[in-house]
């Protein structure tokens, strides 16, 4: 930091590493083409590791002022680092678990006493259980009206019941992998709460859900996996989904990802409930269904759009200034209020990954120009002309 | 990243027990440096070294991974690192990074146990053929407005070309945020500019698409 501090007083920039360092001259960067920006290692710190560093911003900012001839070039490497992605593989959270018990038993893999890899001649391996487990993956959004007319009817005969678990997640959180009492995993969306029993019967396995949920469901073909959102429920087979019933919103969707659901009505005439299928879904689909008709529409969907959040993903296509703030005040969890709101709406697409909402906000005034002000949980917009 | 999604958000749902529960209390490490909590591990605190293992699991099987798509294979080789660590923390040098300290240790571990124990024709099965892969979304170009649709396709065709010690250094400088004296120890480089040079050189490669789309655009409007 200090050295940071001494470079910027010399007006130079030093690329530190350890025991080597090399001082540039900052006029060099006059010099630079495309790719030493994307190597240089000052320049991926301010676009990637600290976008918040005010010397470093202040830096680059007054840097692109008096170079304009290099602006083209210094945005279009800041879009190549943005917009590098890397192939992760898929978070098994057991395995950390379970790996770290047998760490710390002192216990080794087989993998020296049993030559397992020497002699398996059949291509299978283990790792295929993992993919086997999950089957499916699917989203359900649904609106007030079921909420009101039946969901709390509902959960008002279930009170008597022992047991029932329910858990809530406030605005701004998310990411809550919950582990149901079948291994089965939920993971919340912000302002969402799940209720289910402490230990599910031997015939079926049934949750309540208010907001959005991404399941993960074990397979258990004996007992069917159902969620219940108000009258309409989803009936899974061994299989991961996502959940979206926010009040706010008026109709249901449904969207499957892998493996194969059943999505059904309910209908209580006086004593009995009758339940009717409304539609099987395939991956790759999406089904709307309307409030108060229980129209059906059929439609296919974007799998990143709608599960992203659950990796700290925020996606948004071709979105209002509205839309895309009321999306992010749900995120952080923030109050957001506009002054000079635009004549013409936005229309803005992108996606923020794991970012801060300073970060967030930064990112966007690159594009569309804004300054703002975060206090606490109030945010205050101003769009600049 | 992972630090972040576990603080906070977990404390509503303390119902929700894990089969083992690491009891750690991550705010106890989160301000010391990579140093002094390396330096607890080697004295022997338990804590520290279930703090490192928490910290690094995900990075580190994301990074076998990118060796040999059997899962099972790497987790056992992540095993056998961790049990000899432990074993062995008073004979591990000191370091200011664990980060890479881990990865360095790992991926002899892995290329070790893959020679010893994998049978050619096996190898080739598991073996990725496409290590380090890396991609630029197009998604991320709706935001900048810099680059088009095709420079994008070009963009990831040419990564497609690069060569696999290139992509792991790239893997390491933009995704692990390894500094290119730490890439040069992952990657058992005498020379930090052995690693500068494999990461300028395929950005470089990467920056001749867009030079050459750019030449024939112009050509075409000739």
């Amino acid at each position: 930091m200090i050295l940071f501090e001494v470079v910027f007083m010399s007006s130079s920039i030093s690329l530190c590493e350890g025991h080597n360092k090399t001082t540039l001259k900052s006029k060099e960067y006059n010099k630079h083409k495309l790719e030493d920006f994307i190597t240089d290692d000052q320049f991926k710190r301010w676009v990637l590791d600290h976008p918040t560093d005010k010397r470093l911003d202040i830096f680059w900012h007054n840097w692109i002022k008096t170079h304009p001839q290099k602006r083209e070039t210094i945005l279009l490497a800041r879009e190549i680092l943005l917009a590098m992605e890397f192939n992760t593989p898929e978070i098994v959270h057991e395995e950390k678990e379970v790996v770290l018990e047998k760490v710390l038993k002192g216990e080794k893999s087989n993998l020296y006493t049993n030559n397992r890899y020497k002699y398996r001649s059949n291509g299978k391996t283990h790792a295929l259980n993992w993919v086997i487990r999950v089957a499916a993956i699917f989203i359900l959004g649904i609106g007030i009206y079921f909420l009101q007319t039946t969901l709390i009817n509902d959960s008002d005969s279930t009170t008597a019941k022992i047991g029932l678990v329910t858990k809530k997640t406030l605005r701004g959180e998310k990411f809550a992998p919950l582990i149901l009492p079948d291994g089965s995993r939920v993971y919340l969306n912000s302002e969402s709460s799940i209720t289910y029993p402490e230990s599910f019967s031997d015939s079926i396995r049934e949750v309540n859900m208010i907001g959005e949920g991404f399941f993960e469901v074990v397979k258990d073909e004996k007992k069917p996996f159902i969620v219940k959102t108000g009258r309409i429920i989803t009936h899974v087979l061994g299989t991961s989904f996502n959940i979206n019933f926010y009040e706010n919103q008026n109709d249901l969707s449904i969207s499957l990802v892998t493996g194969k659901v059943k999505v059904l009505k309910s209908q209580n005439n006086g004593l009995d409930t009758t339940y009717n299928s409304l539609v099987v879904l395939s991956p790759g689909e999406k089904v709307s269904i309307e409030k108060g008709t229980l129209d059906v529409k059929l439609s296919h969907f974007d799998t990143d759009l709608e599960t992203a959040w659950k990796d700290g993903i925020l996606i948004f296509k071709n979105s209002s200034h509205i839309e895309l703030f009321n999306k992010l005040e749900k995120w952080y969890g923030v109050e957001v209020s506009f002054k000079n709101q635009p004549e013409v709406p936005w229309n803005v697409s992108g996606r923020f990954n794991n970012l801060s909402l300073e970060k967030a906000l930064e990112n966007l005034n690159y594009t569309h120009k804004i300054s703002f002000d975060i206090e606490g949980k109030k945010v205050k917009i101003n769009f600049l002309k | 990243m992972d630090r972040m999604r576990h603080s906070g958000i977990n404390e509503n749902f303390q119902s929700i027990k894990p089969e083992i529960e690491i009891h750690v209390d991550k705010d106890l490490f989160l301000e010391k440096s990579d140093k002094e909590i390396w330096s607890e591990f080697k004295n022997g605190s338990e804590s520290a070294f279930i703090f490192i293992y928490d910290t690094y699991f995900n990075n580190l099987v994301a990074y076998g991974l990118n060796f040999c798509t059997d899962r099972e294979f790497i987790l056992d080789c992540l095993q056998d690192m961790f049990v000899e660590l432990r074993e062995k923390c008073k004979l591990v040098t000191y370091t200011d990074a664990i980060k890479p300290m881990l990865f360095k240790i790992f991926r002899r571990r892995i290329n070790h146990s893959l020679k010893k124990f994998w049978k050619e024709k096996e190898k080739l099965r598991a073996i990725t053929d496409f290590k380090f892969a890396f991609s630029i979304s197009p998604e991320q170009h709706l935001i900048e407005k810099q680059l088009t649709i095709d420079q994008v396709k070009h963009l990831n065709k040419a990564i497609g070309l690069l060569s696999i010690k290139e992509r792991e250094a790239i893997y390491h400088y933009y995704y692990e945020n390894l500094t290119y004296s730490q890439i040069a120890e992952v990657m058992d480089y005498s020379q930090i500019k052995t690693a500068r040079s494999l990461v300028y050189k395929a950005i470089k490669s990467l920056r001749g698409v867009l030079s050459n789309e750019q030449k024939r655009i112009f050509l075409y409007f000739i």
